[in-house]
């Protein structure tokens, strides 16, 4: 009996878990869904400030395929020097006049977390807000010249 | 195997909880209750016994809500997400794949949950109350008793600990529990065979509520019976059900319903000489006696 049930207990748990490992290996093959021109304001370079950190970290987003994907590109201290990094935050699942939602890939405390957030562009700021199981997050982007 | 794996939002995903496990009072529960009463009164069987229990049953709701809300609220709230954050196997993305799994887990840790309470005197404390009513339908399965919410803990905390959100798990829960409360009826036979051998059905439930010989300890299941046929606790319907339990209440009264099992331990331990004897009431079965 005992068996039986720890054997019930693996495979219901196993199968999740094989799911999200295959999902995260084979993401960067799925197909596009986010129509993309070159006008799109969202593309570009747009700086962004968080209570938890001094600092700024600089984010690009840019089309990849059909896809409009946001990455960070460095982090910046506030003595001035950039530290360079490459890693996808961002992607655009839907945007449609000012506003849209994308999938967010972040980072807590050494866990990485994918979480569907929802964005409104206002002239130069861009606003993310996300809900993850009552842990809800805001950040606004600004947009850099370049 | 996209619709499997896309990751949902989590607002529509605790829309649509809320919509079934909520929801689900105003358009199946109530409206269900009603045709109930109205088959009692064709009957002739609606008298102040029926009515005096419904009500109790609702009474015993309230009360084992407020006792769930201070331990949630307290206790198992930080309990949960401390176990989440700290003793957990990485987390599950909220995809269909973690729902249906997390969801088919509730119920499998529901079984267990259920037969323990019905196997250990202090389970069987708390749990009589659900069983003490000798009328059957909906407003039954709202009939609480005082530390139902506690045991469950036992069981769900391990499925935390593999890697699934507790908020999730809390909403799989309440799902399998509104499923559990829909079968609390008499007014549906038997299903099709096939059904009848994959889910709960209000006829293996009424087996679950009787108090006959051949059908005490049966049928613990929450969603799927099959959980019942795998561990040996599977009963059919065959002969009509006396509902209640061994030892009747034989009242109505609200605050006798939600603490008579545990008035009944307590006087059953008293009346008993040794600590260990006394002990063993808590834990063996219930009609367990020293001698």
């Amino acid at each position: 009996m005992l068996f039986r049930a720890v054997l019930v207990l693996i495979i219901l748990a196993a199968i999740p878990h094989a799911f999200a490992t295959w999902r995260s290996e084979t993401r960067s093959e799925e197909p596009l869904q986010v129509r993309v021109n070159q006008e799109n304001p969202l593309i570009g370079k747009w700086e962004a400030t968080y209570d938890e950190m001094e600092g700024k970290v600089i984010y690009q987003i840019k089309k990849k395929g059909n896809k409009i994907m946001g990455y960070t590109v460095s982090f910046v201290d506030e003595a001035g020097n950039a530290y360079v990094d490459d890693s996808l935050v961002l992607e655009v699942k839907h945007f449609s006049k000012d506003k849209g939602k994308a999938m967010y890939m972040m980072e807590y405390e050494g866990e990485k977390y994918e979480v569907i957030c929802e964005f409104k562009l206002e002239g130069n700021s861009l606003e993310i807000s996300y809900d993850y199981y009552g842990y809800q997050g805001k950040e606004v982007w600004k947009k850099i010249n370049e | 195997m996209e619709f499997f794996t896309k990751v949902l939002d989590t607002e529509h995903v605790h829309a649509w909880f809320d919509w079934v496990n909520n929801g689900s009072v105003f358009y199946v529960i109530v409206p269900f209750f009603v045709i109930e009463l109205t088959r009692y009164a064709v009957l002739n069987r609606l008298n102040w016994n029926v009515v005096g229990d419904s009500l109790a049953n609702v009474i015993t709701l309230f009360a084992f809500i407020t006792i769930e809300f201070i331990l949630g609220a307290l206790f198992l709230y930080k309990v949960y997400f401390w176990v989440y954050e700290n003793m957990s196997l990485p987390h599950l993305p909220l995809n269909m794949v973690t729902i249906l799994c997390c969801i088919l887990l509730a119920d499998f840790a529901y079984y267990w949950d259920h037969r323990v309470m019905h196997r250990i005197g202090i389970g069987w404390a708390t749990h009589t109350v659900h069983h003490s009513s000798p009328h059957f339908n909906m407003s039954v399965a709202y009939r609480f008793g005082p530390l139902d919410a506690v045991f469950p803990v036992i069981f769900s905390l391990p499925i935390v600990m593999l890697g699934f959100n507790p908020w999730l798990l809390l909403a799989a829960e309440l799902f399998v529990q509104t499923y559990q409360a829909i079968l609390h009826t008499e007014i549906i036979g038997k299903l099709p065979r096939p059904i009848e051998y994959l889910m709960n059905t209000p006829s293996h439930h009424r087996v679950h509520h009787g108090s006959n010989d051949k059908y005490l300890d049966k049928n613990y299941a929450g969603i799927l019976i099959i959980w019942d046929r795998m561990f040996g606790s599977f009963a059919e319907e065959k002969e009509e059900v006396v509902y209640g339990i061994t030892e009747p209440l034989e009242s109505v009264n609200p605050f006798k319903v939600f603490f008579h099992g545990f008035t009944r331990l307590y006087r059953m331990m008293k009346s008993t000489k040794g600590f260990k004897n006394k002990l063993s009431y808590l834990i063996k079965p219930p009609g367990w006696t020293p001698d």
